[in-house]
């Protein structure tokens, strides 16, 4: 089975200077463990809202809008695809991912399974 | 609820475990030095895990705690035993081996701190060393590589747990006895050693992908077991250009697993398949991992080959946008290498799409001999499919009700089957008559219609094809496309399949031709721009050859038996006059057929009415509603619902 973990971050709660060259290393050793192990098909992180766009179609009315999104405090900073036997071993890998962060960050994951054909 | 938090710390720890279980088993073989005993130490550190974490907690690197824990236990074994090898030498003995205890002690001591990607790979290739069966090397692999159970492993096998379960302590006593020692095998035995892991790995994955008995195309688990354990081994060793020909391979194939089976599970061959359906992401690892493989240079494997084949499935968006000449040249090199019969049989197909079906069966023909391919269901497939494709429809049905017969898979047969029925149907254009025959000849009888006098079976005939033109007639424009009831045809096929049909009553019944001598005359479209034209031409004609002076005493030459004309002429009677009411109901016109009609259809076909339904063509009766005319009786014996 396949997962999406979506990454969240409130943008409040970024500490000072975003991620340290610690904590890339860290991730960056934890991304090869998981694409070694089989497990990772997919990662990217995600560039600012500033620069992002949202487009919205609303019965029939489509607008757009460029980013920053003031409205929202919250983002997705992130995503991950990986294959896991069950949705434990999805919990257990993100709980790794969120433990390379050091005490000063706060963000959540959310992992949700990918619909794949009933085969 | 304290049970189910139980239950769910159990299930984390489970899942720790599936993570870890392959390195912490590996460890640990490293010092023991045996895969029996790693196995039993790593599962010893799996249920202290589960004694005292849901007390304690889950330690912050729970890999590392397991592995600790296994390697502890581990250290502790051969300190054991080093000094029971002591205290035997202290009473006055000797172990027949010079000392060894002294030497794994030492060992135990050098590898504790090994490099656990070193470990893993010393674990895979002893799994998978060719001393063992290959059933036993699959099991190996997966319990001890892909942190399966034994059941799970049973399950996907379609085996019983103590068949997996005894495989598995063979496997390791055959490792035991043979002395394989617990390393990566280097010099000139090593290119044979990766072949036998890759071999695992790949039939791992093909046992998932066409299970091959039962009723399940595939069990995806197996394939997901196995691209896991080749991302793994591709991890491991970065240089092998064929480890990542085969990722490259199985992710090629497991990104068109939804698009493989239709709605009720029926296998969709791979031109046929929904391409929309095929996995992008899975298809972008694949391209990435073949041009891992491509980068490292030298002339290319049987995995990179069988690979690049994949990726120029994956490239098109249609068979016909696919690269089928370099498909074919793909398939040649793999065959200069691996020199396989299953091989040449690809290239014949590849071949085919490229240069067309007659070169394609050429090389099949070729192969027709080859002792590694009796029995082997897709050689008389790939035959009928070509022979099929080049008009030749009564060989083609043949070939496909032989290969019906030689798969072990449910679904597989039954798209042969239907296969060959539709070459049948192809073949004959009376596909009723055929069927009718052929009950007939089961039976030993003929319908009841034969048997009434001929001036009243020609006038019954008449009626039927009077009967099924005032509906031709009535087609509208915007109707021939409409579709018929309880069939996939449309008006235009219907139409179509009667005019075919009315087509081959002059040459049978007035020229004594035989099937094979029509051949494939009536093949296809036979209405072009003018489908009524078609149908008053092609009726008239076997209207007339019917009412010839002696032709219903002529014996027909149909395929399966000879016939009457009288008994042919009623069925085609009975055959217009429910195709009749077939097209009325889809086009909306009157749906009663001429006075007599339908008793005289319903006499003819009652007796080999059961007959009917049992070859798979017809659907089952239908039960009539109670006192039916014979209208309906006739509509419900067969499978029709008026």
């Amino acid at each position: 089975m396949r997962f999406m973990s979506l990454i969240r971050i409130n943008e409040d709660n970024v500490p000072e200077g975003g991620p340290s060259p610690e904590l890339m290393e860290e991730m960056g050793k934890l991304i090869e463990e998981m694409t070694k192990a089989g497990v990772m098909l997919d990662t990217g992180g995600l560039r600012p809202t500033s620069e992002g766009t949202r487009l919205r179609w609303n019965h029939g009315e489509l607008t757009v809008t460029d980013g920053p999104f003031t409205e929202t405090k919250e983002f997705i900073g992130g995503y991950a695809i990986v294959q896991a036997k069950s949705k434990e071993e999805a919990i257990e890998w993100t709980k790794r991912f969120l433990k390379v962060h050091g005490d000063e960050w706060d963000l959540t994951c959310e992992l949700r399974q990918v619909e794949e054909a009933e085969l | 609820m304290a049970v189910s938090s139980d239950d769910d710390a159990r299930r984390a720890i489970e899942a720790v475990w599936q993570i870890e279980s392959a390195r912490v088993i590996a460890g640990v073989a490293r010092i023991v030095r045996d895969l029996g005993i790693a196995e039993e130490l790593a599962q010893d550190a799996l249920v202290a895990a589960l004694e005292q974490w849901p007390e304690s907690g889950v330690p912050d690197n729970p890999g590392a705690w397991l592995m600790a824990t296994a390697k502890h236990r581990a250290i502790d074994l051969v300190r054991r035993k080093e000094r029971y090898a002591r205290k035997l030498e202290e009473l006055g003995h000797r172990l027949e081996v010079e000392d060894p205890s002294e030497q794994d002690f030492a060992a135990a001591e050098a590898a504790a701190d090994g490099d656990i990607e070193d470990d893993l790979l010393r674990l895979v290739f002893t799994a998978c060393h060719p001393v063992l069966a290959t059933e036993a090397r699959v099991a190996l692999a997966l319990r001890l590589l892909g942190g399966l159970t034994t059941a799970e492993i049973a399950r996907a096998f379609l085996v019983a747990e103590a068949t997996v379960a005894q495989r598995i302590v063979r496997a390791k006593k055959t490792l035991a006895n043979a002395g394989v020692p617990f390393e990566v095998p280097q010099g000139p035995q090593r290119g044979e050693r990766l072949a036998s892991v890759l071999e695992v790995i790949y039939l791992i994955f093909n046992e998932g992908y066409s299970a091959t008995a039962g009723d399940d195309m595939m069990r995806p688990a197996l394939c997901e077991d196995a691209l896991r354990l080749g991302r793994v081994l591709a991890g491991l060793m970065p240089q092998e250009p064929e480890v990542h020909g085969l990722v490259a391979l199985l992710e090629l194939q497991a990104s068109r697993l939804a698009a493989r089976t239709g709605p009720s599970g029926e296998p969709v061959l791979l031109v046929d398949q929904d391409r929309r359906h095929w996995d992008r992401l899975l298809i972008r690892r694949g391209f990435a991992a073949l041009a891992r493989a491509d980068a490292l240079g030298g002339p290319p494997g049987p995995y990179v080959l069988q690979a690049a084949v994949a990726a120029c499935h994956a490239r098109a968006f249609g068979a016909d946008e696919t690269d089928w000449p370099r498909i074919a040249q793909l398939y040649e090199a793999l065959s200069r290498q691996v020199a396989s019969p299953v091989v040449e049989l690809n290239r014949a197909v590849a071949v085919a799409m490229a240069y067309g079906p007659d070169e394609g069966l050429k090389l099949v023909d070729e192969l027709a001999g080859e002792p590694a391919l009796r029995g082997y269901h897709l050689l008389p497939s790939v035959r009928g499919d070509l022979l099929e494709r080049l008009g030749r429809h009564t060989e083609a049905q043949a070939e496909f009700e032989r290969a019906a017969a030689l798969t072990r898979n449910e679904r597989e047969r039954a798209l042969l089957l239907g296969r060959a029925e539709r070459a049948a149907e192809a073949a004959f254009g009376g596909l009723m008559v055929i069927i009718l025959v052929r009950a007939a000849r089961v039976r030993g009888e003929y319908g009841d219609m034969a048997a009434n006098n001929k001036t009243e079976i020609l006038r019954m005939h008449g009626l039927a094809l009077d009967f099924f033109s005032a509906g031709v007639h009535a087609v509208r424009n915007d109707q021939w496309d409409a579709p018929t009831p309880d069939t996939a045809w449309s008006v235009r096929d219907l139409v179509n399949h009667l005019v075919v049909e009315q087509l081959w009553v002059p040459p049978l019944v007035r020229d004594g031709k035989t099937i094979a001598q029509v051949g494939d005359a009536f093949e296809g479209d036979q209405l072009g721009d003018d489908p009524v034209g078609a149908w008053d031409r092609a009726s008239e004609e076997a209207r007339a050859a019917f009412r010839e002076a002696g032709a219903l005493d002529r014996i027909v030459h149909l395929s399966y038996a000879d016939t009457p004309g009288a008994a042919y002429c009623a069925q085609m009677t009975t055959d217009a006059a429910v195709h009749g009411w077939d097209l009325a109901r889809a086009i909306g016109t009157d749906e009663r057929m001429p006075d007599g009609l339908a008793t005289a259809a319903l006499r003819e076909v009652k007796p080999y009415a059961s007959e009917l339904h049992k070859s798979g063509l017809f659907a089952p009766p239908v039960p009539p509603p109670p006192e039916a005319d014979d209208q309906t009786k006739l509509l419900c014996l067969l499978g029709r619902k008026p």
